[in-house]
């Protein structure tokens, strides 16, 4: 992160960005996160909510080759799918691009609780985690570290998912953005918006996920 | 050993020609447990010694009801039964005061009582200095400490142990025997515990099961005939150990 906030800095002091449409990629950069932010929030409660809901079902063994195979769906084989029912909209976007994290959530919860020790889910029986009890005191701590972990691998991908949305909608975002530069050329502006986009993206990781999976790691230690 | 059903008020579990099926590590199920009959009267401390090591976690698994038998019938004469797993199974997330204090959570006993009572089981295995580690920067034997008091919070009238002393060293293991003698007692509760060491088995047990492997079955019961105290350096004592030792030679 520090090397690229270096050379952004070098190229701003020799004048490259000098005409770069700051407003513009500012408004792209707010839309694509907006969508980026919401896609995240919807793909976390849909992967955590679907992980740990089979986890916690007697049929878990049965169900657990169907997720395997629905996670070797490549993402953007289903846009077409989104296009269809949501055409050319934010919504569409958004739930593309949700689609896309919480594959990597489900599957990252799924395997911690695949994994889980056979005396450690005995001891949680043994001491009373039935039910819904077994969900929130046992499953869900027990996959908290693969939530991040899946976060952070759905992360990238979701990235990857709303802006590629974005430049086939070419509604408005930074694919859009993107979208317009590839067709004027190498810029001032799309310079500016990938070293934009790639700051974004390792600040949020470096601050956000960092500390979170050093914390996780910390107390799931065995 | 019965092979009928053959309980009393005073027995905690009878087990009458149980049969187990698991997965033998190639994708097939095949019996791991076949006709075993055991009773356990209230109180007694039984160990069961499986040289290979192969089907007793499985048994201790069918006792608790995780796991159905694929034949044979159990009349459990308990009702609250908890476990100290051969992995301690303490949940890594959690403090050690919390730890210890799940299994009154799981019941909805208020934060307060819950943890006073852990505090009170963490002291009863002499560690209620390190309420506030995790598990992941205990030793082995604290961790099994931590979680035999986790199994003590129930107040438990059946407590089984998989494996308490592995891994532990000679002072180490020691000092939980003479713990665990001590809680037996004050808390009169049956304990059914899978132990691989001879003399462990010799100085706790009322009565030691012997099994025998592929399928695993009880290959003999052998009856600990030494007073309580035991000292484990009296000849007594090792007469003892000889002849468990012996009969564990015949079998394999």
């Amino acid at each position: 992160m520090v090397i690229i906030i270096v050379a952004t800095a070098i190229l701003a002091a020799f004048g490259v960005f000098r005409g770069a449409s700051w407003p513009s990629l500012g408004i792209a950069l707010v839309h694509t996160a907006y969508r980026f932010i919401v896609a995240y929030l919807i793909a976390l409660a849909l992967g955590a909510s679907i992980g740990l809901l089979v986890g916690w079902s007697p049929l878990f063994d049965a169900l657990l080759p169907v997720f395997d195979v629905f996670q070797s769906i490549p993402s953007f084989a289903l846009l077409p799918f989104f296009i269809y029912f949501f055409g050319f909209t934010d919504t569409m976007i958004i739930l593309f691009a949700a689609s896309s994290i919480a594959c990597p959530i489900l599957s990252a919860i799924l395997s911690a609780i695949k994994d889980a020790p056979q005396d450690q889910a005995d001891a949680a029986t043994v001491f009373g985690a039935r039910g819904w009890k077994r969900v929130r005191f046992y499953l869900a701590p027990l996959s908290a570290s693969a939530i991040l972990t899946g976060s952070v691998v759905g992360i990238a991908i979701g990235w990857e998912s709303v802006i590629g949305a974005e430049i086939v909608a070419n509604t408005s975002g930074f694919g859009a953005f993107i979208r317009t530069a590839s067709v004027s050329g190498i810029d001032a502006s799309s310079v500016a918006g990938l070293l934009a986009i790639l700051i974004l993206v390792f600040a949020v990781n470096r601050l956000v996920w960092a500390p979170l999976l050093a914390k996780s790691t910390k107390h799931h230690a065995k | 050993m019965p092979n009928d059903m053959n309980y009393s008020p005073d027995t905690a579990l009878v087990l009458s020609r149980v049969g187990v099926r698991a997965d033998n590590g190639r994708n097939r199920r095949e019996f791991a447990l076949e006709d075993v009959s055991l009773s356990v009267a209230k109180g007694e401390f039984v160990s069961i010694v499986d040289p290979s090591g192969i089907g007793t976690s499985t048994l201790m698994r069918v006792i608790l009801g995780l796991m159905p038998p694929a034949r044979g019938d159990i009349m459990r004469g308990f009702e609250t039964p908890a476990m100290v797993p051969r992995d301690h199974a303490l949940f890594p997330w959690l403090t050690v005061l919390e730890n210890v204090a799940f299994g009154l959570q799981m019941k909805d006993v208020p934060q307060e009582t819950r943890e006073h009572v852990a505090r009170e089981k963490l002291a009863e295995v002499n560690l209620e200095h390190i309420e506030q580690r995790y598990p992941a920067v205990l030793s082995r034997e604290e961790r099994q400490r931590v979680s035999l008091a986790r199994a003590l919070t129930l107040a438990p009238d059946l407590l089984i142990m998989d494996e308490p002393f592995s891994g532990l060293d000679t002072i180490a293991a020691a000092a939980l025997k003479a713990d665990l003698l001590r809680i037996w007692r004050s808390h009169s509760m049956t304990i059914l515990m899978t132990n691989s060491l001879i003399p462990e088995a010799v100085e706790l047990s009322d009565r030691v099961v012997l099994m025998e492997a592929h399928p695993g079955r009880i290959a003999t019961t052998l009856t600990i005939n030494l007073p309580r105290p035991r000292d484990p350096r009296s000849p007594a004592f090792f007469r003892e150990v000889d002849r468990l030792t012996n009969a564990i030679r015949r079998i394999s």
